[in-house]
């Protein structure tokens, strides 16, 4: 049985069992049929742009990093990630030199097998038994451009829905606060929040982009105190003998009494601003704020403030590196190579964009596979990258490409069935919040040798897809139910929140 | 990715662990990078996220 075309076939067809359920296949009740959705329309959306602002602001959301190159990825905004930006075809005529062109071809062609050979042999529920390599991709993108739908359709008439619609507005509004506060452009801002973003939930990441600012603001002539050459210090002693060296010679250009203005690279001047938010601010405290932008203090169950940490050096001078001028490719050099903070940029700089740009998170995997997955999942891994043999010749790497395709897909299936253009970031930010309360962080339990789950709502998600792969139970049944296991959505903690 | 079609410097210009690597002299190994890059405060335990923060080339490759 296959999930490609779950929800463009007729309703009559769409919810009945091909055979019928084993006893005790699948743990927990067995879901009714749901309803079927309502019929696609005839009438395809074709609104024009609704907002172009930042636009001109964009970035590639994928660098290639191959030493063959005939061109300057960062001079350019044109190199998407997808999963046309996958294949042989990724490459253009002139981007390297003809003697390189057959090699840099093979290598591309490689890295998209390797990719595919992973999806073929991890992902037991799509199947792609004897269909070619895109009809493989295919398939995956259609299944969860089908679960993207599913979770669309849970919340769509959920009283929170349009804040969460509109979350990278929000996200915008706050990177141009940054800019209004701090005297750097808009762009610059957003790079800032993009760069700290790795490993940081959105309120912790929005607080260290403060932190950064207020003091890269505020103590230009602030010198350096023994206080924070012992943070630097202890810095450097965090390092194996190996590579201290390397962050050493750093801290030795920085001596007590050096201000952060006398500082020109973005390294010292990061060594600067943690060792001073560190040695000298002592509330560490940050704040939870709702797509709308209302801010409430972060506590811990037991009602303690949260504590925000730092990321690494390399991060925090990232984003620093894009303060050092304004130009569109120094901001898109320090972004880096990773996709998904590539695309975060865009998304913050430019919400209203057409060009489809998709921030691919866990939880944005953990729509798309309807499955409950922490970041250590094998499936996000290869979901945000690290899947797969990356090409340098595209710079597409694992199979991040397919997750922005099938979100790109899910908003023009949501369009139609809603009769109003959604972006795909706006489908990704509503399911992003539909699944971030509805699996919760035990669902995502897994043995510690197997990564096997081990919580009744992640084992319920492994069998029901496997289950609908083997045409055991249709696919709608296996979203119904893992829906169901799981207990549903629940309303975001923010809807409600008074700015009081 | 083939280590020997990358352009380091290309990298090192995106990326300023990789920047402080090439200056030290460092070997580009992952190792390196990930003991550079956070030391002590590295993800305990390791998550695919942090994994994901690597530059492409000090990326594992889960694929066949």
């Amino acid at each position: 049985m296959s999930d490609s075309n779950a929800l463009r076939v007729p309703a009559t067809r769409w919810a009945q069992p091909q055979m019928p359920l084993q006893p005790n296949m699948l743990r927990g009740p067995m879901p009714a049929v749901p309803a079927a959705p309502p019929p696609a329309p005839a009438r395809v959306i074709a609104e024009p742009p609704r907002d172009l602002a930042g636009v001109e602001h964009r970035v590639s959301t994928r660098i290639p990093t191959s030493k063959r190159l005939n061109y300057d990825p960062h001079e350019m905004a044109a190199l998407q990630i997808g999963h046309d930006a996958m294949q042989p075809g990724a490459i253009g005529g002139n981007d390297v030199a003809p003697e390189h062109h057959e090699t840099t071809r093979n290598n591309v062609e490689k890295s998209y097998r390797s990719a595919i050979n992973t999806l073929r042999v991890r992902y037991p529920h799509i199947n792609t038994t004897n269909v070619s390599d895109a009809e493989a991709a295919e398939r995956m993108i259609n299944h969860m451009h089908n679960n993207i739908v599913f979770m669309w359709n849970k919340v769509r008439n959920e009283p929170w829905r349009d804040a969460a619609v509109d979350w990278y507005r929000g996200a915008n509004k706050i990177a141009k606060e940054l800019s209004s506060q701090h005297g750097i452009s808009h762009r610059q801002a957003a790079a800032v929040v993009a760069n700290l973003s790795p490993q940081k939930d959105w309120d912790q990441n929005a607080n260290l982009a403060e932190r950064l600012l207020k003091i890269r603001g505020e103590h230009q002539a602030t010198a350096v105190t023994p206080e924070m050459m012992r943070v630097m210090q202890g810095l450097v002693e965090q390092r194996t003998p190996k590579t201290r060296e390397a962050l050493a010679r750093y801290v030795r250009g920085i001596k007590e009494g050096d201000t952060l203005a006398s500082f020109a690279d973005p390294i010292h001047q990061a060594l600067f601003i943690r060792a001073h938010d560190e040695a000298h601010n002592p509330d560490r405290s940050f704040q939870v704020i709702s797509p709308t932008g209302k801010r409430t203090p972060a506590r811990t169950k037991a009602g303690e403030d949260r504590s925000v940490a730092w990321g690494s050096i390399g991060e925090i001078a990232s984003a620093l590196q894009a303060l050092q001028h304004d130009e569109l490719p120094n901001i898109s050099r320090s972004l880096g190579g990773n996709h998904k903070v590539r695309s975060f940029y865009n998304n913050i700089i430019a919400p209203d964009a057409p060009h489809g740009d998709v921030t691919a998170d866990t939880h944005a995997i953990n729509v798309a596979l309807m499955r409950p997955m922490g970041s250590k999942a094998f499936y996000v891994a290869h979901g945000l990258g690290t899947g797969g043999r990356g090409s340098n010749a595209t710079g597409a790497i694992g199979i991040y490409g397919l997750y922005a395709d099938a979100y790109r897909r899910g908003a023009r299936t949501i369009s139609e069935l809603e009769q109003r253009r959604y972006l795909p970031r706006e489908v990704q930010s509503v399911t992003w919040e539909a699944i971030r309360n509805m699996f919760e962080r035990q669902h995502k339990a897994v043995h510690e040798t197997t990564l096997e789950p081990t919580h009744q709502v992640g084992r319920t998600a492994r069998d029901a897809w496997n289950a609908a792969r083997y045409g055991l139970i249709p696919f709608e049944h296996a979203r119904e139910l893992i829906y169901r296991t799981a207990g549903g959505v629940k309303t975001p903690a923010w809807h409600g929140v008074s700015n009081a | 990715m083939p280590d020997d079609d990358v352009d380091w410097a290309r990298l090192a210009e995106m990326d300023p662990t990789v920047r402080m690597m090439r200056e030290a002299g460092l070997p580009m190994t992952r190792e390196n990078y990930i003991d550079l890059n956070w030391g002590g405060e590295a993800p305990k335990p390791w998550n695919e996220e942090a994994e994901m923060s690597l530059p492409g080339p000090f990326q594992i490759s889960h694929g066949g």
